[in-house]
């Protein structure tokens, strides 16, 4: 009976050949892989929905419900359309870091500027690095392409509340053109329906005056609404601080860390006052 | 039927991609010279990475003094992979500006450049205007542009009779390079930006 293991110079001859083709290529399966891992990943494509973290305002509500307090003061920050401005907005993380006293940091969306899952996640490497919970409002680019199912995943509802320290804070998702008309019931009965004693809006576009995106009856729906409920409103979306005070309610727009600008809003419970303070760096 | 109906822009890229594959074949196993039958496709390609799919497959042309190489790929990826399915249909140039020839084994090292241009099939996006806002409100979010550069490894199979290849490329989005280099951002790194493709590929000449 033959050795399986013998062969004569031809068979060795031949193994040889096919174990230099075979090195060949397993050195260039390593190298692939190595690269692979090491540096470059694979990116099949950009209209990917597969977030790695997911519910992030929730876990940052639970946070900010967390904090203690002897009082009902508090100190938040406002920041909105930070886009593809990734310098300065870590300029201004650094900034609000900075600054010991704050107790959470809102975001007024617009936090991408096509939707794509690359922008969320840069968003987000650089909002991670705050000291503070932070709470993602959704903006109009947000809903591009594949934006909403990625916002829906990583930060949850649309449209949500929550009480701190007395105040109910409702986030309104009023970005018509991109989501339909907003849910002006939700928002009424929202605000109808909580106990807190100040009420402040905040949703990514100012709707209180006619404009291409909003009609007369939208703005007096939205215009009642504020006036029967709410105590402050802010908006987003142009990129520059303002305020305007209609039906005796402030109204403030965010300005964009493109601008060099973020709000402070501070609540006074002894003097039952509001302030809000436009910051430049 | 409710595949066909929707999808029906999707089954006739494979159809058509399936088809020349097989005229290609069929071309080069009867050995019928190449200039004669110039739609016949001369190579057939596998990708995954570079933003063209999980799994993209794709015929493609090559022009006669063998420097330049256009490919029409379609690109599927799985729910499992990106969240959701993605179809995604590109057409991927390539200029062969350096051929590196190395006598042992007929094995070819040539550097590539590459320019993909490419279009999503999802309602969620738009290739022109969309409908719901002013024009030029947004830019179309359903096509993009891919740069590249690569190296091609080939050889002659002769399990198959014919010449075959891996290749390996770094790739950037048009998005992402945007952000990298015209936005002033000192944030990003270029490993942010890029990605990586891995491809097979049988030549069919």
């Amino acid at each position: 009976m033959k050795n399986m293991f013998t062969y004569n110079l031809e068979e060795v001859v031949t193994l040889q050949k096919y174990f230099r083709v075979y090195v060949r290529y397993f050195l260039i399966l390593v190298v692939i892989i190595l690269l692979q891992s090491c540096y470059l990943g694979l990116e099949y494509s950009p209209y990917s929905t597969e977030v790695d973290y997911e519910n992030l305002n929730k876990e940052n509500i639970a946070r900010i419900k967390a904090l203690e307090s002897k009082s009902n003061n508090y100190r938040i920050a406002l920041i909105a359309d930070t886009h593809r401005f990734y310098t300065e907005t870590e300029k201004a993380i650094n900034i609000l870091n900075a600054q010991k006293d704050l107790d959470f940091v809102f975001i007024l969306g617009d936090i991408t500027d096509i939707g794509l899952l690359w922008e969320y996640n840069i968003a987000y490497e650089i909002f991670s690095k705050l000291d503070y919970p932070f709470i993602v409002i959704v903006g109009n680019h947000e809903f591009l392409g594949n934006g909403e199912t990625i916002y829906k995943k990583m930060y949850g509802p649309l449209n949500f509340h929550f009480t701190f320290r007395g105040t109910e804070f409702i986030c309104f998702n009023n970005n018509n053109w991109e989501s339909g008309e907003p849910d002006w019931a939700w928002l009424e009965q929202t605000a109808s329906s909580s106990n807190a004693a100040y009420k402040i809006l905040l949703a990514h576009i100012d709707c209180s005056q006619v404009s291409e995106r909003f009609n007369q009856t939208q703005v007096d729906t939205f215009n009642n609404i504020v006036k029967s409920y709410f105590d402050l409103v802010f908006h987003a979306h142009d990129h520059i601080y303002s305020m305007k005070q209609i039906d005796n309610v402030p109204r403030y727009h965010v300005g964009s860390p493109q601008n060099s600008i973020y709000v402070i809003l501070e609540y006074n419970d002894h003097t039952h006052d509001f302030s809000v303070e436009p910051c430049t760096f | 039927m409710y595949i066909l109906r929707n999808n029906w822009n999707i089954l006739f890229t494979i159809l058509i991609i399936s088809l020349l594959f097989f005229l290609a074949y069929e071309n080069f196993a009867h050995g019928q010279p190449k200039e004669q039958q110039w739609y016949f496709p001369d190579c057939f390609s596998a990708q995954t990475g570079g933003y063209i799919g999980f799994i993209a497959i794709g015929v493609g042309f090559l022009s006669s003094n063998n420097i330049w190489e256009s490919t029409v790929f379609y690109g599927y990826c799985p729910a499992n992979v990106t969240g959701k399915v993605i179809h995604t249909i590109s057409w991927k140039n390539i200029l062969y500006p350096f051929t590196f020839d190395f006598s042992y084994n007929n094995l070819i090292k040539q550097l590539y450049l590459g320019v993909t241009m490419f279009y999503v099939m999802d309602k969620n996006v738009y290739w022109e205007e969309s409908t719901n806002c002013p024009d030029r409100y947004y830019n179309p979010t359903g096509r993009h542009i891919a740069l590249s550069v690569g190296i091609q490894m080939e050889g002659r199979s002769k399990m198959m009779e014919l010449k075959h290849g891996f290749y390996i490329e770094i790739t950037m989005l048009d998005t992402y390079m945007k952000a990298y280099l015209w936005d002033d951002n000192d944030y990003l790194n270029f490993e942010d930006c890029a990605s990586m493709a891995i491809g097979y590929k049988i030549i069919f000449n």
